[in-house]
């Protein structure tokens, strides 16, 4: 295992894939598999198989370290590639579609059946090249629900971002069409560079760096900017915890006497313009329950790297890709001095001793309380505590 | 002003398991400029109380 690309591109986008249970929901036994898309249009299957956990009454340990050996990469590829850079994937379970947007603004969708023996085979069905990705945008997939849904009708939807026609087009993710969608926001306008659903609406990021708030009741053209990164500093990601939890705060005496981002918080990555490996990013918050971005950044240029990708689980932690150097984790979860879990830390310092290929593979941590949804970019309401981390050997054996 | 490097918002995934062997490990996908890297948490098996006061 080299590169994940056999010709050795850039993997670009990731996508769990998992056969969920139909009576409950949850996806299936391990392997766990996932689709990596890279930048000259290649997909690939590949996998995680984690060791077995030993269980006492009182512990449950994995009983190795995790490593090479528990991912298997390109298991196949999946047919049909599409024509450009892969710059989003997105799974859709309730229809079976496996949908894969692509930087020219082209959408690809696949279905996806699961094997008696669990695998999954992903096949080609159609595209729509009917819209282009814009320059200087970055073409995004967001999938709203049902009760959230701009176009009005009571189906889901599927949001293509980052295109040169409008914010966005909308199709129906349950019946993808050959045809047009649903244009969405601002026509010939700034592209979008980053999409992501809040609670009660859409925000995304224009090249500019400003950050633009719709209310899923209604396009509003007349509404102004929500905010604008400081010192001319651009937005790369966008991504929102909804803390149902409500771990943010002030504890005393066993009380959140202060909570905050009761609606939860909208992470917003930014960097100065034409981001490079020794860019440092920056992590904004706004506040959902008012829109309102703190007058202070959260992380200010003290992230390693231009914040390329950022997740955010649950209960307001965040993990942010900041391509060569690593993944960075933060949180404004009311932290607990007795943890050993890093309150803002690279989580996984990327080698650049050798820049043409990932030099590792490993743990990025154990015990860490991070609650992240089945579909990417889509926290789940559920939390448990923080818990400590113990940081396992690097796999300096293997290079990707 | 452009961002032409790395230009993928979705360079990093992860997944919570919310039942069986696996509960509540989270493995996590991230990219890099050739390659991605994969990584485990698992839950803390004697966690700490987050709401424990001061």
């Amino acid at each position: 295992m080299i590169d994940i690309d056999n010709n050795g591109s850039s993997a670009t986008a990731f996508e769990f894939l998992l056969n969920f249970d139909s009576s409950t929901g949850v996806p299936a036994s391990a392997p766990y598999y996932f689709v990596s898309g890279s930048a000259v249009g290649n997909l690939w299957l590949n996998s995680i198989t984690p060791s077995p956990p030993i269980t006492t009454s009182t512990t449950s340990t994995p009983a190795s370290d995790f490593s090479s050996t528990n991912v298997s990469t390109q298991i196949s590829e999946i047919g049909s590639q599409p024509d450009a850079g892969i710059a989003a994937i997105l799974y859709y379970p309730p229809g079976g579609y496996l949908y894969v947007a692509t930087t020219n603004g082209n959408l690809y969708w696949y279905s996806v059946t699961w094997g008696s023996d669990g695998t999954p085979s992903v096949d080609y069905i159609n595209e729509n090249k009917t819209y282009s990705g814009a320059s200087n945008g970055q073409v995004t997939l967001t999938l709203f629900q049902a009760n959230n849904n701009p176009i009005g009708s009571s189906t889901d939807c599927l949001f293509l971002g980052g295109l040169e026609e409008a914010t966005g087009v909308v199709f129906n993710p349950n019946s993808p069409t050959t045809g047009s969608g649903t244009l969405y926001g601002y026509t010939n306008a700034p592209p979008t560079v980053a999409v992501c659903r809040g609670l009660n609406g859409l925000y995304f990021a224009t090249p500019s760096g400003a950050l633009h708030y719709q209310p899923y009741s209604g396009f509003n053209s007349a509404l102004q900017a929500l905010w604008s990164a400081p010192n001319n500093e651009i937005i790369l990601s966008l991504a929102y915890s909804p803390n149902p939890n409500l771990v943010g705060g002030t504890y005393r005496l066993g009380k959140n006497v202060y909570p905050y981002y009761p609606d939860g918080a909208l992470f917003i990555g930014t960097s100065p313009s034409s981001p490079s490996t020794s860019t440092k990013g920056s992590m904004w918050v706004c506040d959902v329950a008012n829109n309102t971005v703190g007058d202070a950044a959260q992380q200010d240029a003290s992230i390693s790297g231009p914040p390329w990708g950022i997740i955010a689980d649950a209960n307001l932690n965040y993990l942010c890709s900041t391509g060569s150097t690593g993944v960075f984790i933060s949180t404004l979860a009311a932290y607990n001095p007795n943890s050993s879990l890093p309150e803002n830390s690279m989580l996984v310092p990327n080698s650049l001793s050798n820049p043409s290929k990932h030099q590792w593979l490993s743990d990025i941590v154990s015990a860490c309380a991070l609650v992240f949804g089945v579909v990417t970019d889509d926290p789940v309401a559920v939390g448990w505590a923080v818990g400590g981390i113990v940081a396992q050997s690097t796999d300096t054996a293997t290079g990707y | 002003m452009s961002n032409t490097q790395f230009p993928y918002p979705q360079s990093i995934t992860a997944i919570t398991i919310p039942s069986g062997v696996y509960k509540n490990y989270t493995f996590v996908v991230s990219a890099y400029s050739s390659g991605m890297s994969v990584g485990q948490a698992q839950p803390n098996t004697a966690p700490l109380t987050m709401h424990s006061g001061e």
